[in-house]
């Protein structure tokens, strides 16, 4: 079969301004679509696993946290003894109660460090304590799964620049926003989109030798083409804030179906030193609420989607100074969406008791996250081959993350 | 007195022709001679050529160039012009003021910019707005450009973000007090001004931090990011005895009339022990003081400032031996900025070709440098900043105490690409609103005149025989109006691959 980017690259099929014919884009977009997809969002700053998901059984936490620990009522119910999850997370529960959210908890790297930036590339290499790793997790994820036809949008990054994890693999189209994804015409040139595709046939020949502008300008026509010129109404009311417009843009591009395998976007903010009560009350209901409108605008791909947010470290079991919490070791993951064995706690719980405790101060790791990722990059790209995506990794993929 | 002698080498060129190049290698290679003999020798030949030399050192020192530099660093002289931008308080700028003073955050001070925000008078995201504006008529206009480009660099690597609580009206105050009239000193005063600013002490939370109530946030920062960097040898244990000796810095009237106050009863009197050395019990304020001392001092701090300045001024993986040499200057010096700069000014490394056009330029000197490039009247900043965010950098809004970064990795991507190429053409096609550029003096008989005059105005360098043929081909496309050939010139080279580097 001739692959997508031999055609791409192969001179006799590239018209002026033209990487691909209408009939081939569309019969290969057509092929693309029913495919499963990973979405990756990283909660950067360090959420307090702690605070969004309590122990509420273990004594020690309200200890601990005389001030900012939930009183237990305030939880909503989650069905496992002794854990509650933070009232700003119940646009999630219905997720939960029908099994399509997981939580793994005590989740996180096997390298101590807690500088941010660290445990950040650390987390999107794949390697933790590695830092000269060439390429990222997801880059590796993308090159092993068997993807019979490759694309600049097979993995798409709703970010300013392209995230680690998508760095030295295959191309990958990382954007701000979709708002960037447009040329205006020549001066003196036809408006419309006559003008638009003068003006890109203009840079493409401009770029001819950078490999991965040349994606860009082929990603950009097959954008064009599949989205037309307004973005449709979402199928359900997301919130206000920044994790809500990622999410809403990558929901946008998965059901125009253009053949999207891995989606990634951030959420920032959990860094909370400070007063973290009120911080994490308004940063979780984003979180919750815009992770609850995704899965709802997906609709009937809904159950195609896997979606992980994860973060670098957790925070300190003991609150500090100022009614917040400074940084930890081990915090939770959530993982929603189709094929999930959700409804239930991953992972095993190490307790809060001093001796218990990372270094005496940190609730302790007990699932390495690659074991997660693993599982979410076998069951959504197909790449099963735990030691390429992870080099070096000794663990294997969660067991019962994913229903077979 | 050798290096004063070499940087007259360089002065030298600047009035001189291409034969004093010559003359200009071995004094030169003397300095460095590990990089002469090896890397530099080889792979960085042909050396620069006056012109090229003079659109290097603009490219560096400067936003970008305005036709009018080159003219006077050809009149003048290279290092005259790299001496006097080291001295910013001996350059006349005497038309920024009235660029910039119908701006709240220029007129006011943080205390009636803070009450503004109590009272709710003005939003965070409108001081963040206007700061943003003013960075980029500063960018654009000041005549003290080395200053304004440390005072960027500065920015980044003592970040404060100006979207979490109080601090988008403490940020003027930041950054004129504490950053821009330190931007060029010595850097454990740059520092330490950081540290007692309540921009700092409450982005990063240390004026909550107090004895039995420890934050580390500052502490971690300031070894990992501010000084030592994070594999200058230090631990967990010393994060938190840094933050024992920083207790009872704080801010009094935070939501009045912000200012740095020292208080007793949060602090903690007891003994310490910092990266291996003894702060004796009973010691206050000076704790943190110390502490700043030891941290200036620190060869992992001089290694690390020193591997920044190299990366920002001359590429993102600048050559071993000439961050050595910088770190031996901060030692020598104890942190003077002006004399590490002037080191990197007077390296080979900085002059090689290699460095030539070797940083893709970050949004905000794109976008600055287009309208210094093109003479540009700026009647209203907004479009400008705007634009600057669209292509990824909206200014004071990096939420991570990182700030933003400075290698190609940090501005290239799909997005950030189209956004670059939209800008040009939308500068060029004249639909910014409230900017104007003059293409008439670019206006030519021939598509082949008008590109060879848009591409020198521009800076564009020598254009490759491909990239002109292709250019012309959309010249000739192009409606036979002077003002459109000059303007979709214009849009095109401030798109092209040339131009996203300086």
């Amino acid at each position: 079969m001739i692959s997508r980017r031999m055609i791409l690259r192969s001179g006799a099929l590239v018209a002026a301004g033209s990487f691909l014919p209408g009939f081939a884009r569309r019969a290969l977009a057509q092929e693309r679509e029913g495919k499963k997809i990973l979405v990756f969002l990283f909660l950067r700053g360090a959420l307090d696993g702690l605070h969004a998901v309590p122990a509420y059984g273990e004594a020690r936490l309200a200890q601990l946290r005389p001030q900012i620990a939930l009183p237990s009522k305030d939880l909503l119910e989650l069905g496992v003894p002794g854990f509650g999850l933070h009232p700003s997370l119940g646009a999630l529960l219905p997720f939960w109660k029908e099994g399509s959210l997981a939580i793994v908890h005590a989740v996180g790297s096997p390298d101590g460090t807690r500088s941010h930036f660290d445990a950040q590339d650390f987390l999107e290499l794949g390697t933790p304590g590695v830092k000269s790793t060439p390429d990222g997790w997801l880059a590796r994820a993308l090159r092993e799964a068997p993807i019979a036809e490759r694309s600049p949008l097979d993995a798409v990054a709703v970010s300013p620049r392209l995230p680690r994890a998508l760095q030295g693999g295959p191309e990958a189209l990382a954007f701000a926003s979709l708002d960037q994804l447009r040329l205006r015409p020549l001066a003196g040139g036809p408006g419309g989109p006559q003008g638009r595709l003068q003006a890109r046939a203009a840079f493409e020949a401009l770029y001819r030798d950078d490999a991965s502008a040349k994606e860009t300008f082929a990603a950009l026509e097959m954008l064009e083409a599949k989205l037309g010129p307004e973005a449709p109404k979402p199928d359900a009311e997301y919130p206000q804030g920044p994790i809500a417009q990622s999410l809403r843009q990558l929901a946008q591009l998965i059901k125009a179906g253009i053949g999207l395998r891995v989606g990634c976007a951030d959420a920032a903010g959990w860094d909370t030193h400070l007063a973290q009560p009120a911080q994490l009350a308004n940063n979780l209901r984003q979180l919750g609420d815009s992770l609850a409108a995704f899965r709802r605008d997906l609709g009937k791909r809904a159950d195609e989607v896997v979606l992980i947010a994860a973060t670098e470290f957790g925070r300190t079991v003991r609150q500090n100074g100022a009614n917040g919490t400074d940084h930890g070791h081990g915090s939770i993951a959530f993982v929603l969406g189709g094929g999930v064995r959700g409804g239930k706690i991953h992972g095993r719980w190490p307790g809060l008791r001093d001796d218990q405790l990372y270094e005496g101060r940190d609730l302790a790791v007990t699932t390495d996250l690659r074991s997660v990722l693993a599982a979410a990059a076998a069951a959504q790209l197909g790449a099963t081959d735990v030691e390429k995506l992870f080099p070096g990794f000794e663990g294997r993929a969660l067991p019962s993350l994913f229903a077979l | 007195m050798r290096r004063a002698a070499i940087y007259f080498a360089i002065a030298l060129l600047g009035a001189c022709s291409a034969a004093v190049r010559k003359d200009l290698t071995p004094p030169l290679a003397a300095e460095a001679p590990e990089a002469a003999a090896g890397e530099a020798g080889l792979l960085d030949s042909p050396p620069l050529s006056p012109s090229e030399m003079v659109e290097h050192a603009l490219s560096r020192v400067t936003f970008g160039p305005r036709p009018r530099d080159r003219a006077l660093l050809e009149r003048e002289g290279i290092a005259r012009f790299i001496e006097d931008q080291l001295h910013p308080e001996s350059i006349a700028d005497p038309a920024l003021y009235d660029r910039i003073y119908q701006f709240d955050v220029v007129q006011e001070d943080s205390s009636s910019l803070v009450r503004e925000l109590e009272e709710a008078r003005m939003k965070k995201k409108d001081f963040v707005a206007q700061l943003a504006q003013v960075k980029l008529v500063r960018a654009a206009f000041s005549e003290r450009q080395l200053q304004e480009v440390m005072a960027d660099f500065w920015f980044n690597h003592f970040n404060v973000f100006g979207g979490k609580q109080m601090e988008a009206a403490l940020l003027p105050e930041y950054e004129t007090r504490s950053l821009r009239p330190n931007a060029l000193g010595n850097f454990g005063e740059l520092l330490e001004a950081t540290a007692r600013s309540p921009a700092m002490l409450i982005y990063l939370d240390n004026w909550r931090s107090r004895r039995g109530g420890l934050n580390e946030n500052y502490a971690r920062e300031l070894l990992e990011l501010h000084t030592l960097g994070v594999a200058g040898g230090y631990t967990q244990r010393d994060i938190i005895e840094v933050a024992r000796c920083f207790t009872g810095w704080t801010v009094e009237e935070p939501q009045k009339d912000p200012r740095f106050v020292f208080r007793p009863r949060m602090h903690d009197y007891g003994p310490k022990l910092v990266l291996g050395q003894v702060i004796s019990p009973g010691g206050g304020e000076e704790d943190g003081e110390r502490v700043l001392r030891i941290l200036a001092g620190h060869p992992s701090t001089a290694r690390f400032i020193a591997g920044k300045l190299a990366r920002r001024f001359v590429s993102d993986d600048p050559p071993e031996a000439l961050v050595e040499r910088l770190a031996a200057t901060y030692q020598r010096t104890q942190g003077d900025i002006r004399s590490m700069l002037r080191a990197i000014f007077e390296s080979p490394e900085f002059w090689s070709r290699r460095a030539l056009r070797a940083k893709v330029r970050s949004p905000l000197e794109l976008v600055a440098g287009a309208v210094r490039a093109l003479d540009a009247k700026v009647g209203d900043p907004l479009a400008l900043s705007r634009a600057v965010a669209r292509i990824g950098e909206p200014l004071y809004a990096a939420q991570p105490p990182t700030g933003y970064g400075d290698t190609a990795q940090a501005w290239l991507s799909s997005g950030a690409l189209l956004a670059r190429i939209d800008f040009g053409l939308q500068l060029a096609n004249g639909q910014l609103q409230g900017v104007k550029v003059d293409l008439s003096p670019l206006a030519g008989s021939d598509p082949a005149s008008v590109l060879t005059k848009a591409a020198a105005q521009l800076g564009a360098g020598e254009l490759s025989e491909k990239t002109r043929a292709s250019l012309l081909d959309q010249l000739q496309k192009a409606p036979a109006k002077p003002e459109l050939q000059a303007a979709r010139a214009v849009g095109l080279l401030l798109g092209a691959p040339e131009l996203q580097r300086r």
